[in-house]
């Protein structure tokens, strides 16, 4: 099977899900549903979205990594996924189930990665590349995390969603912010503070800012 | 000494707050920076296509995408860098050992394929208030056309399930072959997929004309107060001339999938119409793919149930 092939039948089951794969305050939801009631059927959803989720973090790695072997795609996406299923239940917050399972991901990456270097490094010649930079995982989760901001940006109050979304996500600056509104640059300095404020509260904006200062 | 370390602390605390917002405000833009289109090529080549139906796009990301793919017309750096990443996605010699998502899936989580199409229905009927957005954003609730065609699945394992009664409810190998029929509805033909790789607008066609069909059955649907599920036989007629009509457009230029066939045999089965049923189902025993054995055993239960009634095999 090819990626492109992959890629359609990953798309197709990721489909069956009732929501994005980046939606992760939606599927943060679905996990402490799960943890509360334990039905099959959220067990299930969860086991979807977890493998979906898995296999596309992997898949986006290997295509932007040419290097490595599609063989291998298989086994690392099984070997994250048993890791995730077998410690899930003792995750302490619950309403981070995404973000934590991005962080399994990682350093599941990660030492696939490592122990891929240690082992090509042993072979007489080898053009291998150093092991990629891991950094925040943006290029699978900014969308996630756009979509979190998003969904920050739509429960504030009315009259800041406008300024929060030109400043936050169309990167405006405070004086074209200023002109479009027609506020005063100090009362837009004051809304972006009280954005700000009420951003620090959000728990799923907040779990992924966490997760983006891991080392 | 307590208070002033309390407010170090404070200090220190609010600061690494500060610090972890403006990562997550600048990670949150990442998205719409043109200048992480290089970074993000793999990510959007494996979004799925905008304007493609059953997928559960969020507003946000669509606009995202929509923006990215505006960006591509007019810069041709960026265009080969998606190219590049879209070409990564080819065939390579040594992909054939990857496993089909779905079942690779079920061989992990050892979940029920029966309880896939109930997702959706799940959490629909869970839908808490933060699932509805406020404000302006209403475009970002899944459609109807949407959610008909996540339901399209449901429907089929209904119809599938119609046809299992209509022949004969005991017989458990008939209920084997349907219940794995079902269990396949959802990852492929829902979505009315080509099985090759075809032209996109032809693809597109094909698959919008899969969608009406599904749409159409699953209007079929029928229940008391969610209870006691039938279908409306005019309705159901209808949804299976649309069906017949999509699968003789995709035969003109493409083999039909066998399990769309199946499908399609079975609504003539539960219309007892057996007779359009047969060829349709010897045509894929005669293609003698993995499908070859269930169409089989549908052919010999519907000669069976002819018998029974006294009509020619």
């Amino acid at each position: 099977m090819s990626y492109r092939t992959e890629l359609t039948s990953l798309e197709t089951l990721a489909s069956t899900l009732p929501f994005d794969l980046d939606q992760s305050d939606r599927v943060n939801e679905a996990f402490v549903a799960y943890m509360e009631d334990r039905l099959s059927q959220h067990k299930t959803l969860i086991d979807l979205w977890t493998y979906c989720y898995v296999r596309r973090y992997f898949l986006i790695k290997f295509i932007r990594e040419r290097t490595f072997q599609v063989s291998e795609l298989d086994q690392v996406v099984e070997q994250a996924y048993r890791k995730v299923e077998s410690s899930r239940s003792l995750i302490a917050h619950h309403d981070r189930y995404a973000q934590w399972v991005s962080v399994v991901c990682r350093n599941t990456y990660m030492n696939f990665v490592s122990r891929r270097q240690a082992l090509t490094s042993l072979l007489p010649s080898h053009d291998f590349p150093l092991p990629p930079k891991v950094g925040s995982d943006l290029d699978v989760n900014a969308g996630a995390i756009h979509e979190a901001l998003r969904r920050a940006i739509q429960e504030l109050p009315e009259f800041l969603q406008s300024t929060a979304r030109m400043r936050f996500v169309e990167n405006l600056t405070y004086e074209e912010i200023s002109r479009i509104v027609g506020k005063r640059i100090p009362t837009i300095r004051s809304y972006i503070h009280k954005i700000c404020q009420r951003f620090r509260k959000d728990r799923q904006l907040m779990a992924w800012a966490e997760r983006l200062l891991e080392p | 000494m307590t208070f002033r370390l309390e407010k170090l602390i404070g200090k220190l605390t609010r600061r690494k707050s500060t610090r972890a917002l403006e990562h997550v405000l600048e990670a949150g833009r990442v998205l719409v920076n043109p200048e992480a289109d290089e970074i993000l090529a793999a990510y959007w080549a494996l979004r799925p296509e905008e304007k493609r139906e059953g997928a559960n796009q969020t507003f946000g990301l669509a606009l995202a995408q929509r923006r990215y793919l505006e960006r591509l017309k007019r810069d041709r750096v960026r265009l080969e860098q998606a190219v590049e990443a879209t070409r990564k996605l080819a065939v390579s010699e040594d992909a054939k050992v990857l496993r089909d998502p779905l079942q690779h899936f079920l061989e992990l989580s050892g979940c029920d394929p029966a309880d896939i199409p109930a997702l959706y229905a799940l959490t629909e009927r869970e839908a808490t208030s933060s699932d509805r957005p406020v404000s302006r954003f209403r475009i970002d609730r899944p459609s109807r056309v949407l959610k008909r065609a996540a339901s399209g699945a449901l429907l089929a394992s209904l119809v599938l399930y119609v046809v299992t009664l209509g022949l004969n409810a005991s017989d458990p190998l008939i209920k084997r072959v349907l219940n794995e029929s079902q269990s396949q509805a959802v990852s492929w033909y829902m979505l009315g997929q080509t099985s090759r790789g075809a032209e996109a607008a032809w693809q597109r066609e094909v698959s919008a004309g899969y969608l009406e069909a599904f749409s159409l059955l699953n209007d079929s649907r029928t229940s008391i107060l969610g209870q006691f599920p039938g279908y409306d036989r005019g309705r159901l007629t209808i949804a299976t001339k649309k069906m017949a009509d999509v699968v003789a457009m995709q035969r003109q230029r493409e083999p039909a999938s066998s399990r769309v066939l199946i499908l399609l045999a079975g609504l003539y089965i539960t219309l007892d119409r057996k007779d359009e049923a047969r060829p349709i189902l010897e045509n894929v025993v005669r293609r003698n793919d993995d499908e070859a054995e269930r169409a089989q055993a549908l052919l010999d239960a519907t000669r069976a149930s002819s018998r029974t009634e006294g009509y020619p095999p």
